[in-house]
């Protein structure tokens, strides 16, 4: 009984499972691992998020702080034992306090194989200008 | 044969329970903790099961689908591929599940959707249990 199984990428044939819409604080959450990079222009979050689809994401900044919120689907699943866990899954938040020179309203995101890259741009440095005199 | 306070004990093997619950201690020891995200190379997985089937998820977030192989060798089921780490290069993870019955490779399915990987292994007939009769003496 020796082989090797093909795999594919598209979705999981429907379940009774459903996607929840609401942001519903009852919900358990953890906290995703990330990786912070900088770049000269921009600051990059490497957020850990899988099985979090790109409607089901939020990404909100409010007085300087950034909050990524991530749902997913349950992993719960009728008619079977479960013989074996190491993870549970739960919905996502982290919040990161984000520094001063971040253009908060020019912060994008892209999500690749359950991980979200967010891009927080610099801002560009206030140059020294010089300023004219008038007199009279 | 001789007898124990307890029963019967084979002469053969008279430490053979205390041997598997040592190796049944050492191969669980280093599993992952539960609900960790680690970047250390080792995925977290789940396995359930019913009369019908077998199915193993793990979180695979930032592994490329091609890169994951699944392969099943009688009731043992390995999961290997790479993660593509965006500073450091690449880390690679392999995981092997023994499951109480054998599955068939041939029926079986593995779906990796946004960083989460599902594999469905089809239980054939010989692996499902039986009742047995219990006719009145």
């Amino acid at each position: 009984m020796f082989g090797k199984i093909a795999l594919t990428s598209a979705e999981p044939k429907a379940t009774a499972q459903q996607v929840p819409t609401t942001n519903d604080l009852d919900r358990p959450r953890r906290t995703p691992a990330v990786s912070l990079r900088e770049t000269d222009d921009a600051i990059l979050i490497d957020a850990d998020l899988p099985g979090v689809k790109a409607e089901q994401l939020q990404i909100s900044v409010n007085l300087g702080v950034l909050t990524v919120h991530g749902m997913v689907a349950e992993h719960g699943r009728a008619g079977f034992t479960q013989l074996h866990r190491e993870y549970d899954a739960a919905d996502f938040q982290r919040t990161f306090t984000l520094p001063d020179n971040v253009d908060a309203a020019a912060i994008s995101a892209n999500t690749r194989n359950g991980v979200v890259t967010i891009t927080l741009p610099k801002v560009k440095a206030a140059q020294p200008r010089r300023v004219a005199v008038t007199t009279g | 044969m001789f007898f124990s306070p307890v029963g019967f004990t084979s002469t053969r093997k008279p430490f053979r329970d205390l041997e598997r619950l040592v190796e049944d201690l050492a191969t669980s020891f280093h599993r992952a903790i539960p609900n960790a995200t680690t970047r250390s190379g080792d995925v977290p997985l789940n396995v359930w099961s019913n009369d019908q089937s077998a199915v193993i998820t793990a979180e695979v977030p930032g592994v490329e689908p091609a890169s994951i192989a699944v392969t099943v060798l009688g009731d043992a089921v390995t999961i290997s591929g790479k993660r593509t780490v965006v500073a450091d290069g690449a880390a690679s993870f392999t995981r092997t599940v023994h499951l109480p019955f054998r599955v068939d490779a041939e029926r079986s399915e593995a779906r990796c959707v946004d960083g989460v990987l599902n594999v469905a292994l089809h239980r054939p007939e010989t692996e499902r249990p039986r009742t047995i009769a219990v006719k009145a003496c």
